[in-house]
């Protein structure tokens, strides 16, 4: 039998007594941590600074700056899944910084010749929705080449900031095609089309491109091309008559752009945070997060250090360059400066 | 159950050492179940408040591969353990050992508590906070030996050997694995 204590209890029911108390203080344990967590938020170590839990509970989450690096040629992803890329994953990192309270502002860096007229155009769009839907300013920082599309995603912005040296400008449409009936001759290939309209192979690489063919496809461009300078217009607010002169294709150095109005200040990462910031009523030094899933960096990281592999391999060089060709026989309309691949 | 439960517990916190020799006995499966649970919703939560990093952004789908993880290292342990052993020659029960090596994730629900109140005053990316994950993870693996040695009766030495080896598996397998996509990427 059990000896009881001065308050009639016996051994076994003391020890179950204790077990239920740390069973309790491990529960409110969860609790306390559940509650501190859902009120900051699962903040990834950049976003809180190591605060004390004390402080996170008594101050309002740190505003913050989002940066979106669009670097590249701008196309559609070759499967549209996460782990490709493509405008779509640019979209969603938009998006995902967008949604957070705490970013009051977004630095989009742009080092790009541009890309297709439907990538571009996505993501204008998306630049303008964060504007509008999430009143939250964009300010657009231009690398070494913010060229044809890569100045159509700029012209979104609230601001744009360039280096004086960046190349940028190329404001128009390419269309490319590729006519390798000359190499095919040689081969001993011939190509029929049967076809159910006679423009149905308009853009083929196997002939010559007829009159017809070539005012249909430039009506196309004219086409892409005012949607080019009307979305300038607008994001820049000059009128078209004053950006149609400076619009004819040719590439300006930031310095000149800002001189033309296509650029609103001269400087770095660090003027164009603060600008930013300044946009988003961030006071003080503001703090920069970027939108990058484990994934990307992992993706990143293979190309960057297994690519390298491939510039010693003289097979997969020649892989490489067909690749490339494969995409210039590819027509399609493109905002995109030619000189850059 | 809840009672039986209750008991062990308590009893674990009286007198360890028989309480173990009884768990190797009786095998409460469902406490052992419910250890790993308790370990890996302690780590969780523990990580988040330090922001400690993860592969995946903190949330529900991280929470559950936390637990599926757990769980499962626990059977991947008990099992090489398992067979180890008996390869040795020695003999003694998987269940058991799952079991123990169950509650030896307790030590992960103390550590809770402890990153709350050390947060309040400090720093949670601070090296107390480190600090202290490291002394309960070691003190994680000293169960888990400990927990070899009383179910099998071998030796402190070896059960830290036999407990070494699935882990060095579970690191060097994927370093060879690595090793063999570059050399055939290079070749």
């Amino acid at each position: 039998m059990d000896e009881l204590n001065p308050m009639g209890e016996s051994h076994s029911s003391r020890k179950k007594n204790l077990a239920i108390l740390l069973i309790a203080l491990y529960g409110f344990s969860v609790l306390a941590a559940v509650v501190i967590l859902w009120r900051g938020g699962l903040r990834t170590k950049e976003s809180n600074g190591g605060a004390s839990a004390i402080s996170l509970l008594a101050k309002r989450k740190k505003e913050a700056v989002g940066w979106v690096s669009i670097h590249g040629p701008i196309f559609e992803s070759q499967s549209g899944r996460i782990w490709d890329l493509g405008v779509q994953q640019w979209v969603h990192r938009l998006n995902a910084l967008a949604e957070k309270p705490e970013i009051k502002a977004i630095v989009l860096d742009i080092n790009s010749p541009g890309g297709s007229v439907g990538s571009v155009q996505e993501l204008h769009d998306q630049i303008a929705k964060v504007r509008k839907q999430h009143k939250k300013p964009v300010v657009a920082l231009f690398g070494d080449v913010a060229a044809s599309g890569g100045y159509y995603i700029a012209s979104a912005c609230d601001k744009i900031v360039a280096h004086p040296g960046t190349l940028t400008g190329s404001i128009g449409v390419i269309f490319n095609v590729t006519n390798v009936q000359g190499i095919l001759a040689k081969l001993g290939i011939k190509m029929d089309a049967i076809k159910s309209g006679k423009h149905k192979d308009i853009g083929s690489p196997t002939r010559p491109m007829t009159p017809e063919e070539k005012q249909i496809l430039q009506g196309l461009i004219d086409d892409a091309y005012s949607q080019f300078l009307a979305a300038v217009s607008e994001g820049r607010r000059m009128p078209l008559e004053k950006v149609k002169p400076l619009a004819d294709g040719r590439i300006y150095t930031g310095r000149q752009a800002q001189s033309m109005g296509l650029v609103d200040a001269l400087g770095g990462a660090e003027e164009a945070v603060q600008l930013a910031a300044q946009l988003g009523g961030i006071k003080g030094k503001p703090k920069i997060v970027r939108e990058v899933d484990a994934l990307d960096q992992f993706r990143s990281f293979l190309e960057t250090e297994f690519g390298r592999l491939y510039q010693v391999d003289g097979e997969a060089v020649k892989v490489a360059l067909m690749e490339k060709m494969e995409r210039w026989g590819q027509s399609s309309l493109e905002y995109r400066w030619v000189n850059s691949w | 159950m809840f009672s039986n439960t209750l008991e062990i517990l308590s009893d674990l916190l009286e007198s360890p050492s028989q309480t173990v020799q009884r768990i190797v006995v009786t095998r409460p499966i469902p406490l052992g179940f419910l250890a790993y649970l308790v370990g890996a919703v302690s780590l969780f939560l523990s990580r988040c408040l330090a922001h400690r990093g993860f592969l995946m952004e903190p949330g529900l789908p991280l929470f559950l591969w936390i637990c599926f993880w757990q769980l499962s290292l626990g059977f991947f342990l008990t099992a090489l353990a398992h067979l180890f052993v008996e390869m040795g020659g020695g003999s003694g029960s998987a269940k058991g050992l799952f079991v123990l090596l169950g509650l030896s994730e307790l030590v992960w629900a103390v550590t809770l508590p402890v990153v709350l109140i050390l947060g309040l005053f400090l720093p949670v990316q601070g090296w107390e906070v480190s600090s202290a994950f490291l002394i309960f993870g070691f003190l994680n693996l000293f169960f888990k030996a400990k927990s070899i040695q009383v179910n099998y009766g071998v030796p402190s030495s070896r059960a830290w050997f036999i407990l070494a080896l699935p882990y060095l598996l579970i690191f060097i397998l994927p370093i060879v694995f690595m090793g063999l996509t570059v050399w055939g990427i290079i070749s």
